[in-house]
Order: structure tokens, then sequence, then C-alpha cells
């Protein structure tokens, strides 16, 4: 009986183009899962090739296997732990050399490795095209060629994982290991170190890999031998000024430098499209101007592009309350499925084709490799409020939604940045707030909606770093985590990856509707309905018993109970809002009618205000709860978002009621 | 001199890295060791961080670190 289910892990440094790989090798059948023990999520996705299945596990991309950084340490740890069957070693073809740096590790390791190397038209128009075969024969394993972009590659990849998988199993089940580590031959005074070690007891991989990680590795170290690695290290601090990590390194770009002699990378010039591009983006002063345009661009494009599917849902949501209405008699039936239902979960699903824009317009950003310039050009902002560099994903994440946002920011090491990020995600404006901004930027700023969002989005930008300030002098400062930050290659995004990506958060989108959003349109239209007896509804008295709290803000009670109802989900706002004013209003067009007949801009403005900056909703303050390990920082999110809503909003009011 | 003191579009040869072991460890698994040539390419409005090139790489460094990259006088 042979094996037929194995298991493939993607390892590769960041930015060699594994993701778009691990796309096209397994399509949309993913699921993304938190491995035991570990903080930083892993995708794992099947494949069924030549009767075989084969699931492939997409570790995060990492420059060594002995390096103590969450990435590298979830990485590590699971190919020592969880052995996979086969290592798929993904590489970047145009940048060899240091490609080939962390594949010597996995060979050293004597793990049953395939290399791919991707980028291979990158590197012929540099014409430095590597020797695939000559690869191959060199470090004993096979080397094809891949590309993430294109279908057609990872048939070849798939025929050759699954013979050395059978070939490999066979082997094993006879007992017979063909796999032999690879040996790379280091400086004296090293090789030295790894004999004292292997006598001691060690394999050599371990004994290279204690020694380049200065013991920081993730096996078990008898006393024994963790005190002949102490001497091993003092031995080589005498002699050396180069670190045992620095040594080592050299040694591998030594081996990989004999392999490769003809690639000579120092020379490779980056091509002129490349440099052009950077030297606009990365220009001292034009560079932050530029990026701002870009997200006014976003935003700006997300409204107006928007509109015209938007408006095809709306017909269709009241095409379908026009047909109900005339087929069901008038009972509470109907009312539930227009009134509640169609007016509430419509109201909402209208938005779709915004939020999927937003999400596409950040997928290109982190893609195209203009994220990581952003970063760049920001950090020096960042640390004075005493963020890390590498906040800035999950801040920028927060515009889609503050849930991933917050478990992203377990890569950041140092627990004050950590914090600090965490508190100030939810104001940075999520998606689900997008439908309110579009629905009254739309009805008050209709001229000018683009700037509005993009404005609103600015507004959240900035009292998230004033909280930033404020919160980095209060809570004691640690030690500063070292920023180092590879700049990727500039990429055409992988259409295919664009489109699962955006094919997921529509997927999310739908499920929130007919969960959290549909749950809290009915109990809305619960509170509205009841009791008939024809005085106020029981959300009329809610909302009026409110008001007076928010009267000075130019509220009605209709905006009172729809920012209460947003509390469960901000989408929820939207839907309480249409729900409201439809109540007297003749279909989903009559509703922009009806707020503008109700709110004065100014109350609109302060409306948009409100809605940006008050408590998180449920699942993120659950989040919060989580990360940080103590309601109390779930408190205070609630407690200073309320302040700053309620105060930002009156001041938007009252200057808003000068100049609107 | 430091590789903080460089000059956009300058190049030079890396000498000795010091600094806390961690730092030393980040820079060699990117590959900056010693002989290797780098090039100052963008600084960010701030003047810090500071962008430097190294064969086909661009690299993102903060100026207290590049401080503790010695290089070469001249090319």
């Amino acid at each position: 009986m042979s094996k037929t289910d194995f298991t493939v892990a993607l390892v590769g440094n960041p930015n060699c183009g594994k993701t778009s790989l691990f796309n096209q090798l397994t399509g949309a059948r993913q699921r993304t899962g938190n491995m035991a023990g570990v903080t930083v999520d892993i995708k794992q996705g099947q494949r069924a090739h030549q009767g075989v299945t084969l699931t492939f596990v997409d570790l995060p991309g990492l420059y060594s296997l002995s390096q103590n950084r969450v990435e590298e340490r979830v990485a590590r740890d699971y190919l020592l732990n969880s052995p996979p069957d086969f290592v798929l070693n993904v590489l970047d073809a145009s940048n060899l050399s240091r490609h080939l740096a962390l594949t010597t590790q996995l060979l050293e390791q004597g793990l049953p490795t395939l290399l791919a190397l991707n980028m291979m038209d990158e590197a012929a128009r540099l014409r430095r095209v590597p020797d695939l075969r000559l690869l191959c024969r060199q470090l004993g394993v096979p080397v094809l060629a891949s590309d993430g972009r294109k279908s057609s590659a990872v048939v070849p990849l798939l025929d050759q994982l699954v013979a050395s998988l059978l070939a490999s199993h066979q082997h094993m089940a006879s007992l017979l290991s063909t796999c032999s580590a690879l040996h790379i031959d280091y400086e004296p005074h090293i090789e030295q170190a790894i004999k004292q070690l292997t006598d001691a007891g060690l394999p050599r991989w371990q004994a290279v890999q204690s020694l380049e990680a200065e013991g920081d590795v993730g096996f078990e170290l008898t006393n024994v031998e963790q005190q002949t690695l102490a001497d091993a290290l003092k031995m080589l601090a005498e002699r050396h000024d180069e670190t045992a990590t620095e040594l080592i390194t050299a040694g591998r770009y030594g081996y990989i430098h004999g392999l490769c002699h003809e690639i000579d990378e120092a020379h490779v010039d980056i091509s002129w499209i490349d440099s052009w591009l950077d030297g606009i983006t990365l220009n001292r002063w034009l560079g932050l101007p530029l990026f701002f345009l870009s997200l006014w661009l976003i935003f700006e494009a997300t409204f107006t592009l928007g509109a015209y599917p938007a408006d095809w849902i709306e017909q269709g949501v009241s095409l379908v309350a026009d047909g109900i209405t005339f087929i069901l008699p008038d009972t509470l039936f109907r009312s539930v499925i227009t009134d509640g239902l169609l007016a509430g979960v419509g109201g909402v699903l209208v938005f779709l084709p915004n939020v999927v824009l937003l999400f596409l317009f950040i997928a290109i950003l982190e893609q195209s490799g203009y994220m990581a310039r952003a970063a760049f050009l920001t950090d020096r902002v960042m640390s004075k409020v005493g963020l890390h560099g590498k906040a800035f994903v999950p801040l920028v994440m927060g515009f889609g939604c503050n849930v991933p946002a917050i478990m992203a920011t377990r890569t950041i090491e140092e627990p004050r940045a950590r914090l600090i990020t965490i508190l100030i995600n939810p104001f940075m404006s999520c998606s689900a707030r997008l439908p309110v901004y579009v629905l009254l930027a739309g009805i008050f700023f209709a001229d000018n909606a683009g700037t509005a969002l993009f404005g609103i989005h600015m507004l959240g930008i900035m009292v998230a770093f004033l909280i930033a300030a404020l919160l980095s002098r209060w809570l004691p400062k640690q030690a500063d985590e070292i920023f180092i930050m590879e700049l990727p290659p500039w990429r055409w995004p992988s259409w295919r990856s664009l489109m699962l990506h955006v094919w997921d958060k529509v997927k999310d989108f739908l499920h929130k509707v007919g969960g959290v959003i549909l749950v809290g349109s009915m109990a809305v239209w619960i509170l509205q309905t009841f009791p008939m007896d024809g005085g106020a509804s029981w959300l009329e008295q809610l909302g009026r018993w409110m008001t007076p709290v928010f009267a000075p803000l130019g509220f009605s009670w209709h905006e009172t109970v729809a920012l209460l109802s947003g509390f469960l989900a901000k989408e929820v706002i939207a839907a309480t809002l249409a729900m409201v004013y439809q109540a007297n209003a003749a279909d989903i067009g009559g509703l922009r009618v009806a707020i503008e007949a109700s709110l004065v801009p100014a109350a609109g403005l302060a409306l948009m205000v409100f809605s940006l900056l008050y408590m998180p909703c449920l699942a993120t303050l659950a989040v919060i709860r989580r990360e940080t390990g103590s309601w109390r920082w779930a408190a205070l999110s609630i407690f200073t978002g309320l302040v700053l809503a309620w105060s930002g909003a009156w001041l938007a009011f009252r200057v808003g009621s000068l100049f609107l | 001199m430091t590789l903080d003191s460089l000059k956009r579009g300058e190049q030079r040869k890396i000498l000795d890295i010091s600094g806390s072991d961690a730092l030393r460890q980040r820079l060699a698994t990117l590959g900056i060791l010693r002989g290797q040539p780098i090039q100052l390419s963008a600084v960010s409005p701030w003047g810090n961080p500071r962008v430097y090139r190294l064969g086909r790489q661009q690299i993102c460094l903060r100026n207290e670190d590049a401080a503790c990259i010695k290089v070469t006088e001249d090319e």
C-alpha cells in the first residue's frame, strides 16, 4: 500500500514570488490555519496530481533558518517539528546568490528539496540566466524554472514533485537513505568548532546552525553541547573580529560563488525602469506628496468606479422589493422582508463594489512593491511616535479590517510598539465604515465625494498618530527593535493572486451580510415595528431617550439608534439608517432624499467623524482583548473612542456649520 | 568613514561591521558582509532612514545602524 497524501512546504526569501506560486499551485482551495504554538498565520492548500494529493504549506518568507525573528522561528520550528515530505524552495533567479544562501541551509539539514526558480524572464532580460542543469548536478537536487504568473509553468513542477516524492518514499520504505546532506567547507577555525560540536554528539548541520545562531536554535542542546558551544564561540571571538554568523555566512557565499562564478551579480544593474520608478517614488521631496496623491486617487476611484455596479445592485434590490410588494398582501411577513431584510441587508449589499475596490487597490499597493517604499518614507514619523517600521503593514491592513490587522501585529516583537500598534488600529478606518461614508459623502459632498473619503481616512490616521504619541510618552520605553527592510523590486501584480484575494474579500463580506448584518437588521426591524399600538416604536423611544446626548452634534433619534446598532458591526450603521429612514420612503433612492431633508450638512460631517472614531466593533474588541491579554485595554479602547468621537463630532458640527 | 556619511550615488566597499550581535546577524543574513560594494541610492524626507544598494538588492537602514558599518574612503 503506497502513500498518496504528501505535504510540501514552500520555503523562500521574502518577495521571491512564493505566494503567487502557491496561489497558482493550489487555486482557490486554500485555508488559513494557525499552526500549533506559533503566532503567524500559515496558509495551506491542496492539489491533486497524477493520483497523488499534495498539501502545500506556505511558510512565511525568511532569509535564514538560524535567525530568531518571529517569521524565521515559525518556519524553522515547522521544518523541525512536523517535517514535510518535501520542501519546495522558491528562488528569485535574478538575484540568485542571496536566495541560494537559504538553500544551502536547507540542503545542509538534509531536507528533501526541489528548487523552483522564479523570475527567469527577469534574469533573461539581465542576460544572467542560470544554468539549471549545472545547478542540479552540483547541488544534487532537482532544479526547475517556474512562474507564479503562468499556470502552464506549474505542471512540470508538479510532475517533478510527484516523481521525487514517490521515489523518496519508496527509498524510505526500503530503509535506504538517499538524501546526502550538503557539505560546505568553512573557514578553518569554524571547522575546528564544528568538529568539537560533532564530537560532542551533534549532527553537522546542527553544529553549523547552533554556531550560526549563536545557540539560539529550535532543537534541544544538552548541557555538554551547550558548554562546548560556549567554548567554541569564545575561541572564535578571540581569534576573529567577525562573529561566527558572519564567518559562516561568508563561507556560504564563497560556496555559492564557486557554484555560479559566471554570474557576477555585484555588477548587475537594476533595470532602468526600476531606477526610474524609485527615482520618483523615493524622491526626498516628491516621495511623500506622491504617496498621499496615490491614496487620494484610490479613494476617488473607490467612490466613482464603485458607483456603477452599486447602481445595478440597487436597482436589483428595489426590483425585488417591488415584486414582493406586488405579490404578497400587506402583512407583517411582507414587512419583515421589505422593511427589514431588503432595506437593511440590501442597504449594505449596495456598498459591496466600493469595499471590493478598496481591497483590490490595497492588494495592488502591496504586490507591486509600493507598500515597502511607503513604509520607508514614513519610518521617521512612525518612530517618533513610538511605532516600529513593521507597524506600517498592520496599519494599512486596518483600512480593510481591523481584526486581521491587529493579529498581524504579532510580527512586531517589541511589546510596547506592538501594544501601541494594536490600540491605534481601530482609528484606521476599516472597510465596514466605508458604506456610511459613501452614503453620506454622496449626499452632502456629491461633487467631492472621493476627496471627502480621503479626508476622513486621513483624519483617522492623524488621530491614530496623536494617540500613539501620547501612549509612547505614557508607556515605559523599551529597547527598540532593529529596523532593516529590503525594498522588493517593482513587480506587476499577478492577476490570479489579485482575483483570489478579491474573491476572498467578497466571500467575507457576504458572510458578514448573511450573519451579523442580517441579525442586526432583524433586531432593528423588531424594535422598529413593535409595539404596534400606533405610538412611537421601541426603537424611536430608545432613540429619543438617548438623543439629548447626541443633540449637540446635530443628530436626531435616527442617527442615534444607527450609531448604537453599529456596535455589532460598523456596516449595521448603514443598514439601520436605511431602515429608519426608509420607513416612509418609497425606494432606496428615496433614502438619500430623506436623509438630506432631515440632516444639515454639518451634522452629516459630524456623523462621518463619529462613525470613524467611536468604539471598535465587537469582533475588534474581542481581538484586542485576546492579543493584549487583558480587558483593560479593550475598555480603554472603548472609552477613548467614545470621548474622541463625541468631541471630534462636536467640533466637526460647530466648524462645519460655519462653512457648509 | 562610516556608511551613514555617504553621499547619494557614491559607492564604497565594506571594511568592517560592528554593533550588537543581533544587528550583525541581520546584516549578514541579508548578504551585507565585509568586502561587498555598497551604494547610497535614496534618502527619506527626514534624512533617516536611507536606502542602500548591494548588487541587485535595495536595503533600507536607519542611520544609527549604518554608523556601525565602516567603509573605504574612496571607490
